[in-house]
């Protein structure tokens, strides 16, 4: 217990050490993610309230869509629990350097899994509970549910979190013994599991018969048909814990913990059974965890490219994406996203005969919602990309080229990873059924979004490059320039957004609507440039 | 017109306040070793950064090839080396990537690339190895293929933070013997390093750090003379210049 506490001591540490310095800027950081925090969740309250109050006045059948919600909810957070964890376990269980020295200090396998774990436990648990706790609020106002719902949604929401936390640990562990180098076979086939996966998932949530609900005349009818889908089944540990969320304590809510307590332990077990293969696996030059190669994609293979600096530089950004599984998996990750945000576009259509006044709102949340994926595709991949080169600065910095062709080279690299949103807008207009030209608009919008916040993202990571993280690029955006990025970006998203809803309502042209989007874009970007540029040859590295 | 390969004049450099290097003035001639020695926290990286343009001085000027390097740094890039004493390279390359990237970089043909690299690569027994991944390195073949990166573009000056560490002895006899025949071919090098015996094989000329401020420079022979030990070696001399005669 001692070990495993000195252990914790050490993440202590590392946080009471981070305030040390700057504590006052540091201290302006910690408020600005509250309040960005704060602003989040009491728009999901908002969100969340609104849905609630729609279904409760419905009686029963408000109240059992209600529940389902509740259900679908718990699930589909569960996986993308799971997801999140395997794309963040890597560099939590096997990065840090200082496992070298533990793994030779007289610690046990055991202790040190635990620890590791331990960590990401805490914090998974702790932003569950603050993304889910707006939704339970607004449940309970809704529906007049006593205050117990309270501590029953914590209980629930623990046994979600440390079930998926110690699957998706189990899962990189697992993974990093038994798998080789990442090749592009490798990267096709993540592609394809969390691809399929999320089209399955939504696709058991929603299946066509949910859809039929809607026409249900009486409550026998209708409760007949909601028992008939496949998230109604009993066996399902999520549908335990929604009914302790909704309902009460209940049988059920001894099952889920019961369950949480078999997963957690059978994890442990496994977990630390198959820890110290996994990073000597990693040392022995077989995989991953940020470090594995592969050979079949080298620059040779990009033969189109001449060998100048500037392509040389190009290839290498494309390398450390393609080439780290973590930022693989990361972008497998938010690739699910947008599948299940896609499928979900695909019943808007059905609003038209329901309430179409909610169409152009529906249209613009969902250009609202495939911009936010690709602010935070930026903010993992473009806002640290000066910043990662803090240790190979004694070559990037003393090529015979301009610094400037550095940061050229890395707003072509921000530029290919917006040209995606091109499919996503067009296979989502015509899920929405949008008219040809309105999707083309839709499209446009979302490219030219999605490049001002890479640019906005790129620009202040090089006006203050958060160095102190440079190996980290999961956490690199948690500094003060990096908070600047994402608000920065959830400003001009927002704005954007509204002036497409305005587009769509008809108050504004689409050609107004789409010269103010270009002008507030180059308003935002330029200086920034501007400012970034000069730094560029101010860094004290 | 000095005609020096590298001239440093009243160099300082703070970093908040604390004062790395305190009004340094040095010359590097063509055809020169420099070696630059001194306690840890000397200032001899930061000297060695300010050299290579990766940091600023806060005042003072630093000429290279007769160029500043804050006006014309492309120009004199085309020509300078750095070889850190971090020899870090992107982990997720192999070494043969890495050296064709540093080709790529400066502007060479594949084909120029490839013919170089045979040389060197024999040169350290880098040949099984070079196409395994960097992060399965050890820090000498980490160091090796840094090196190789440094003269693959032919530069016509060498600048060094630490040459041999990290290097088991054979490389160490190979790094040596290429430097010495680079300084032999009209390259010139300047160097900082703790390993007295390397610098005082290869450098014409020593510089002393000590706090940031240049406290002694000259030949092996004018440190001698000035110690009056006529037989000593350079770690006997830089013992005594700098207070710490056992």
């Amino acid at each position: 217990m001692k070990q495993v506490s000195a252990l914790l001591r050490l993440d202590f540490l590392r946080i009471r050490n981070w305030f040390s310095t700057y504590t006052g800027t540091k201290g302006v950081v910690v408020l600005g993610f509250t309040l960005v925090v704060a602003l989040v969740t009491g728009i999901e309250f908002v969100f969340s309230r609104t849905f609630f109050a729609f279904l409760a006045p419905q009686e029963e059948f408000g109240r059992a869509v209600a529940n389902y919600s509740v259900n679908a909810a718990l699930l589909i957070l569960f996986v993308f629990s799971i997801a999140s964890t395997i794309s963040a376990s890597a560099s939590a269980l096997f990065r840090p350097d200082f496992l070298r020295f533990l793994l030779t200090a007289p610690v046990s396998i055991g202790k040190l899994y635990i620890s590791r774990t331990l960590g990401t436990l805490v914090g998974s648990s702790g932003f569950l509970i603050l993304i889910m706790m707006p939704v339970t609020l607004a449940y309970q106002t809704s529906f007049a549910v006593g205050p117990d719902a309270i501590p029953r949604s914590i209980l629930a929401y623990l046994c979600l979190s440390f079930s998926s936390v110690t699957i998706g640990n189990l899962v990189t562990v697992s993974m990093v013994r038994r798998f080789g180098t990442l090749s592009r076979k490798g990267i096709a086939a993540i592609f394809f599991v969390v691809g399929s996966g999320a089209l399955l998932l939504m696709r058991f949530l929603f299946p066509p018969s949910f859809f039929r609900l809607y026409f249900a005349t009486d409550w026998p009818a209708f409760q007949k048909q909601l028992g008939q889908l496949p998230l109604a089944s009993t066996l399902l540990p999520t549908n335990w814990l929604a009914t302790t969320i909704t309902e009460g304590i209940s049988e059920m809510t001894l099952f889920a913990v019961a369950t949480t307590i078999g997963i957690v332990l059978l994890g442990q077990w496994w977990g630390k059974k198959w820890y110290l293969a996994s990073y000597r696996s990693i040392h022995e030059g077989r995989v991953l965890a940020g470090k594995s190669i592969a050979p079949t994609i080298g620059p040779s293979r990009f033969p189109l490219l001449k060998p100048t600096a500037t392509s040389a530089l190009f290839v290498n950004e494309v390398l450390m994406v393609s080439r780290r599984p973590s930022e693989v998996t990361y972008v497998a990750f938010l690739s699910g996203l947008s599948i299940v945000l896609l499928f979900m576009m695909r019943s808007v259509p059905k609003l038209t005969e329901v309430a179409p006044e909610l169409l152009p709102t529906v249209y613009a949340l969902s250009l609202v919602g495939l911009s936010y994926l690709s602010m935070t595709l930026s903010a993992r991949l473009v806002y640290p990309l000066i910043a990662r080169e803090k240790r190979a600065a004694w070559l990037v910095f003393s090529i015979p080229v301009k610094r400037e062709a550095l940061l050229f080279v890395k707003m072509w690299f921000a530029a290919v990873l917006c040209l995606p949103s091109i499919i996503i807008g067009l296979v989502a207009g015509s899920l929405m059924e949008l008219p040809f030209f309105t999707t083309l608009i839709f499209t446009v919008f979302l490219l030219i979004m999605s490049l001002g916040v890479a640019l906005t993202q790129l620009f202040l990571g090089t006006i203050a490059p958060n160095f102190l993280e440079s190996e980290n690029l999961e956490a690199n955006s948690t500094s003060g320039s990096g908070l600047a990025a994402i608000t920065l970006s959830l400003v001009f998203i927002a704005l954007s957004g509204w002036t497409f809803y305005q587009a769509v309502l008809g108050s504004l042209s689409f050609t107004i609507a789409m010269a103010l989007l270009v002008a507030v874009t180059i308003i935002l970007a330029l200086p920034l440039f501007v400012l970034g540029r000069r730094k560029l040859y101010r860094y004290d590295l | 017109m000095s005609g020096n390969l590298i001239e440093l004049q009243n160099v300082s450099k703070n970093f908040g306040s604390t004062q790395a290097v305190v009004d340094l003035s040095l010359s590097v001639k063509a055809g020169e070793t420099y070696a630059l020695i001194g306690p840890n926290g000397a200032g001899k990286t930061t000297t060695v950064k300010m050299v290579t343009g990766l940091l600023a001085p806060t005042s003072g000027t630093i000429e290279i090839f007769q160029k500043n390097i804050e006006t014309e740094p492309v120009a004199i890039k085309k020509d300078l080396a750095y070889i850190p004493d971090d020899p870090f390279v992107y982990d997720y390359l192999t070494g043969r990537e890495f050296l064709e990237f540093v080709g790529d970089c400066y502007g060479l043909s594949r084909k120029e690339t490839k013919e170089r690299l045979a040389k060197f690569l024999s040169l350290y027994n880098l040949e099984a190895v070079v196409d395994g991944r960097f992060a399965d390195y050890s820090r000498g073949n980490k160091q090796k293929t840094v090196i190789i990166a440094a003269f693959l573009h032919q530069p016509k000056l060498l600048v060094i933070d630490e040459p041999v560490v990290g290097l088991d002895v054979q490389s160490q006899n190979v790094t040596l013997r290429l430097l010495k025949d680079f300084v032999k071919k009209g390259g010139s090098v300047f160097l900082c390093t703790h390993t007295l015996s390397v610098a005082q094989i290869l450098a014409e000329k020593i510089g002393i750090l000590r706090e940031g401020r240049l406290i002694e420079e000259g030949t092996l022979e004018n440190l001698r003379g000035k110690a009056k030990k006529a037989n000593a070696n350079l770690e006997e001399l830089y013992l005594g210049i700098t207070g710490n005669t056992p």
